[in-house]
């Protein structure tokens, strides 16, 4: 028992001055460095939903809707053709394109950016506590739904460009592994996730703004994007309910006493309530390669006022138009006095004035004046780039309703006020079946819709329509092939309603496969 | 067996002793447990520059403070304290930017003081905000006494900032705004309160009051609309002894001017003063307009937009308020009581002056520790700004300048700008038109100068600013 206590003794002391000894001089702290993210305010927010929008113009002068995806809109179809500099864009008129061409590449980039845009600002919204931060959770869900639109529109352009693609919903700092080399989604899924985006954007945005952020997407812009949508995908009464709950809703047509449709794309014609959803941009020397869209130079002819003339117009399609019509007559260059003093003019046979040298030069093609170059500060132009405006939604009704129930009253008076506001006459009812009713308002929607994108997808539509689905390229064939300088660059074993996927992506994305191209090109 | 009962009783003994002998703070205990730091933090505010946060946590509740210095230098600076908490955020919060610094914590607790390993930060450089502030010169003489020297000053253009910079002109502090920082004011309780608004709002105008602690808190904001604050204010903002604020503010008065050849119904803008209670609660409110006749001007109709301009505003010792008018170039002293204008001393006023001893245009006009009253006189009738010191005879309406500096020629400025006694014997400047920061001896010699890459409104000495080695009672 003495050892005991002995050991016990001489341990006590050991213990103390074990302890004692680390008392000083022992610095085992751990150290840790961290940021606080200062963007944690609703005006972060906002800056965020700003920086989405500027996506849309990529870094402006070409990118997205300031230019090239106009050229794969436009340049494949039967109305714009391009001047033969462009290689390629001649590649995407003449269907000689490939997965190397860098228009389509450079879509892919600007879609993909702005996606990307949208999901990294979601996020930081989504993070902001906008109500306890002076602000309300009313413009927070506002400013969520202002991104999931323009994610909706991305979207919309991708699946439209390419079918199925890379459907990615979230911030980078949720990636796995598998999501930094994207697989192909099936298009329905993608339009599924589309439709959620613009359900909720279309619950949550305003019916409109204060006058200083007029370029901001309102509900009506969600409603009718998301009528759009239901267009292409063949849902008829869909599409006739969303776009119907876009009417009576502050929008209407520029009227005749306003100036008709072509004041409407004067550039001293800011804004107008037609316009439901456009890209705006600058026309101050330097905006170009930031804020501005080169469209205003790039339609006007040199001889004109110095335009470069990149989207050159079959004299066929002038030929379409009733003499009388406006649009033919204040939107596309019929005749005018060149900067070398003689007169341009379209030739008789396409129902032009015609006229003989030297007073009088035979018109090759004509120009669209829907972006005039005035006011321009050469590429920086600051032109309306129409994305949706109302006269779209009436004919979307009208088009729906007759693929419903063929045609009917509604229909024909929806179309009429598109006519009577170019100075055309109406329809009338009796006479029309389904069928010529639809042919009908194709080609209307081809005169009031030119140079405004949308040529392409109508094709395809129309196609679908004609054949219940079964040819969706029989209008796009019948429309382009006889335009093609070389017929037999259209080959039946491409599906032109897809364009081929670019070679950077199949290169970089390690999901893809090496013939993710097959069908989509030669 | 009786021996094994024993034998637990003093164990069980043992251990209720050891454990008293642990709960009570005492030197066995800290030999057995002593004070640690646990874990030690660094916040990088990506806002600021030249800000850091610091977050420490200790095993015992303890006094914690940061000693930091940058490479190189004799300095030691010192963050703010956290006193008797396990939890410690600290602050960095003077800093010159583009410089690597070490820091160590201290924790300390009675006698018993522990450290940390030794860690660094880096400051970055300043782009928002903020225009240069170069040393131009300084007197051997004062270079001594200037050290240790901070100064509090602000852009008022857009974005703006509130800026402390030390004697040699460097930024060591700063807070930027989207507005414009139109005026600040060093606080007793070491924050720093300002007049924010957009650049385009006249006369040192501003929609907001806010108050920013060190560490980029805002401690108190006041906005037009709400609370209290149901006008512009301008100029001015301070707090009293009582910890009310006082501010101008711009008023407007309907007044027949018809005998002006002026509208029946004629809208007069002047300067009013208004005081907020802690609560921001408008407590008391004053205006020019109700004693002053407009048509006693006869140019009443070119001046009734900005009628007489008030531009400073100081609180006197006895509750009243001097209130100085650049147009009038009077200084008025206003009961605050009664709203009663006790008297007027300037061009025209209550005081018999000599003719050097008349002002014009004068700024920032105030009473110092001796009660004489200051200010800077710009001297746009003369082309001359100077400051000058009155004696002031309140009861007996008699005024003398003791003491007079005129400045050269080239630091003349026709507006904004402030004189301060400085040092005892010295006079700190702040020259608006020239962009010119200014210590002078009492004959005008130029001491020390900075050059300001924008439109400075005010420069006002501060103390306090820096934090010292926490004193910390060793009977805690």
């Amino acid at each position: 028992m003495k050892n005991i206590i002995k050991i016990s003794a001489v341990a006590c002391c050991v213990a103390l001055a074990t302890v004692s000894s680390c008392n000083k001089g022992l610095k085992d702290e751990t150290f840790s460095v961290y940021d606080e993210s200062k963007l944690t305010n609703p005006e972060n927010g906002n800056q965020a939903v700003i920086g989405a929008y500027a996506a849309l113009k990529d870094n402006g002068g070409y990118g997205y809707y300031a230019g090239f995806l106009y050229w794969l809109y436009e340049y494949p179809v039967d109305v714009v053709t391009t001047t033969i500099t462009s290689r390629q864009g001649v590649q995407l008129d003449q269907l000689t394109y490939d997965a190397s061409n860098s228009v389509i590449n450079d879509v892919w980039t600007s879609i993909f950016k702005m996606i990307s845009r949208c999901n990294e600002a979601e996020e930081l919204i989504n993070n902001i506590d906008y109500a306890t931060k002076g602000s309300t959770n009313t413009l927070k869900q506002q400013n969520i739904g202002e991104v999931r639109f323009l994610r909706a529109l991305a979207y919309y352009d991708a699946t439209s460009i390419w079918g199925n693609v890379p459907l990615i919903l979230k911030s980078s700092s949720h990636f796995t592994t598998e999501d930094q080399n994207p697989k192909l989604v099936d298009k329905a899924e993608v339009e599924a996730a589309m439709i959620t985006d613009l359900e909720f954007a279309a619950a949550n945005l305003p019916e409109s703004y204060p006058a200083n952020e007029v370029a901001r997407a309102t509900s009506g812009a969600a409603k009718g994007l998301l009528a759009r949508l239901y267009m292409r995908r063949g849902e008829w009464q869909k599409a006739a309910d969303a776009a119907l709950s876009v009417m009576n809703k502050g929008y209407d047509l520029r009227t005749k006493a306003e100036g008709g449709l072509s004041s409407m794309f004067n550039t001293n014609n800011r804004s107008d309530n037609e316009f439901i959803f456009v890209l705006k941009s600058s026309n101050e020397a330097g905006a170009y390669g930031i804020n501005s869209n080169s469209f205003g130079i790039n339609s006007t002819p040199w001889d004109l006022n110095r335009g470069y003339g990149n989207f050159p117009i079959h004299l066929e399609f002038y030929a379409l138009f009733d003499k009388t019509d406006d649009r033919r007559n204040t939107l596309l260059t019929g005749s005018y006095q060149t900067l070398y003093g003689q007169t341009m003019n379209v030739p008789v046979e396409y129902g032009g004035l015609g006229g003989d040298a030297p007073d009088v030069v035979l018109a090759k093609y004509v120009y669209n004046l829907k972006y005039p170059h005035v006011n321009n500060y050469n590429y920086a132009g600051f032109n309306n780039v129409t994305i949706l405006r109302y006269a779209d939604i009436l004919m979307m009704r009208a088009e729906a309703l007759n693929e419903l129930n063929g045609p009917n009253a509604e229909s024909i008076s929806l179309i009429n006020q598109i006519r009577e506001r170019s100075n055309l006459p109406g329809l009338t009812l009796s006479g029309y079946t389904k069928e010529t009713l639809r042919n009908a308002i194709f080609d209307e929607r081809n005169k009031e819709f030119f140079m405004e994108g949308r040529r392409r997808e109508d094709l395809i539509r129309w196609g679908k329509s004609a054949t219940n689905g079964a040819d969706p390229l029989l209008k796009f064939r019948e429309k382009v092939v006889p335009l093609l300088r070389d017929a037999n660059t259209y080959s039946s074993a491409v599906d032109y309603t897809v364009f081929p996927y670019p070679q950077n992506e199949i290169q970089s994305n390690t999901s893809f496969s090496a013939d993710v191209n097959k069908g989509r090109v030669k | 067996m009786r021996k094994t009962y024993k034998i637990i009783l003093l164990i069980a003994t043992g251990f209720v002793l050891v454990a008293i002998l642990l709960f009570l703070e005492n030197p066995v205990s800290n030999l057995l447990f002593p004070l640690k730091i646990k874990t030690v933090q660094l916040v990088n505010l990506p806002a600021n520059r030249l800000r850091f946060r610091v977050v420490v946590t200790t095993n015992k509740k303890a006094t914690v403070y940061l000693k930091y210095w940058s490479r190189g230098a004799k300095d030691t600076l010192y963050s703010d304290a956290s006193r008797d908490s396990l939890h410690h955020t600290l602050n960095v919060t003077n800093t010159v930017a583009k410089t690597d610094y070490t820091f160590e914590v201290f924790a300390q607790q009675g006698k018993d003081t522990v450290s940390s390993n030794r860690y660094h930060f880096e400051t970055k450089p300043i782009y928002q905000a903020t225009p240069y502030f170069d040393l131009i010169s300084m007197d051997p003489s004062i270079e001594k006494e200037m050290k240790g020297k901070y100064f509090l000053t602000q852009i008022l253009t857009q974005p703006g900032s509130m800026v402390i910079i030390n004697h040699k002109g460097d930024i060591v502090w700063y807070e930027p705004f989207s507005k414009g920082v139109k005026v600040t004011n060093w606080t007793p309780y070491h924050t720093v309160l300002s007049i924010v608004g957009a650049e385009k709002i006249p006369s040192s105008g501003g929609d907001e009051i806010i108050e920013t602690a060190l560490s980029g808190k805002t401690v108190r904001h006041l906005k037009l609309g709400k609370d209290g604050m149901d006008k512009m204010v301008h100029h001015e903002v301070r707090y009293d002894k009582d910890g009310n604020l006082y501010a101008l503010t711009f008023d407007k008065k309907v007044f027949d001017l018809t005998k002006a050849k002026g509208l029946a119904r004629d809208t007069v803008h002047g300067d009013g003063i208004v005081v907020f209670d802690k609560a921001n609660r408008k407590i008391w409110e004053w205006s020019m307009l109700d004693h002053l006749d407009p048509l006693d001007d006869p140019l009443i109709l070119k001046h009734k937009k900005d009628w007489v301009h008030a531009n400073s505003l100081f609180k006197d010792t006895d509750g009243n308020f001097l209130i100085s008018y650049r147009d009038l170039n009077q200084v008025w002293k206003v009961e605050y009581k009664t709203g009663k204008v006790l008297w007027k001393l300037g061009a025209g006023g209550d005081f018999p002056l000599k003719p050097n001893e008349l002002f014009y245009s004068q700024h920032a006009v105030h009473f110092n520790a001796a009660h004489n009253l200051v200010m800077l006189d710009n001297g746009t009738k003369t082309g001359i700004s100077r400051e000058i010191t009155f004696k002031v005879d309140e009861a007996n309406k008699k005024a003398e300048a003791l003491s007079i500096i005129a400045l050269p020629k080239e630091y003349y400025t026709t507006a904004k700008g402030n004189a301060y006694e400085f040092a005892g014997d010295k006079m700190l400047f702040c020259l608006t038109d020239p962009r010119n920061f200014l210590v002078t001896d009492k004959a005008g010699k130029v001491l020390w100068k900075v050059a300001v890459g924008g439109d400075p409104y005010r420069l006002e000495e501060i103390t306090g600013f820096s934090f010292n080695k926490p004193q910390i009672n060793d009977n805690n």
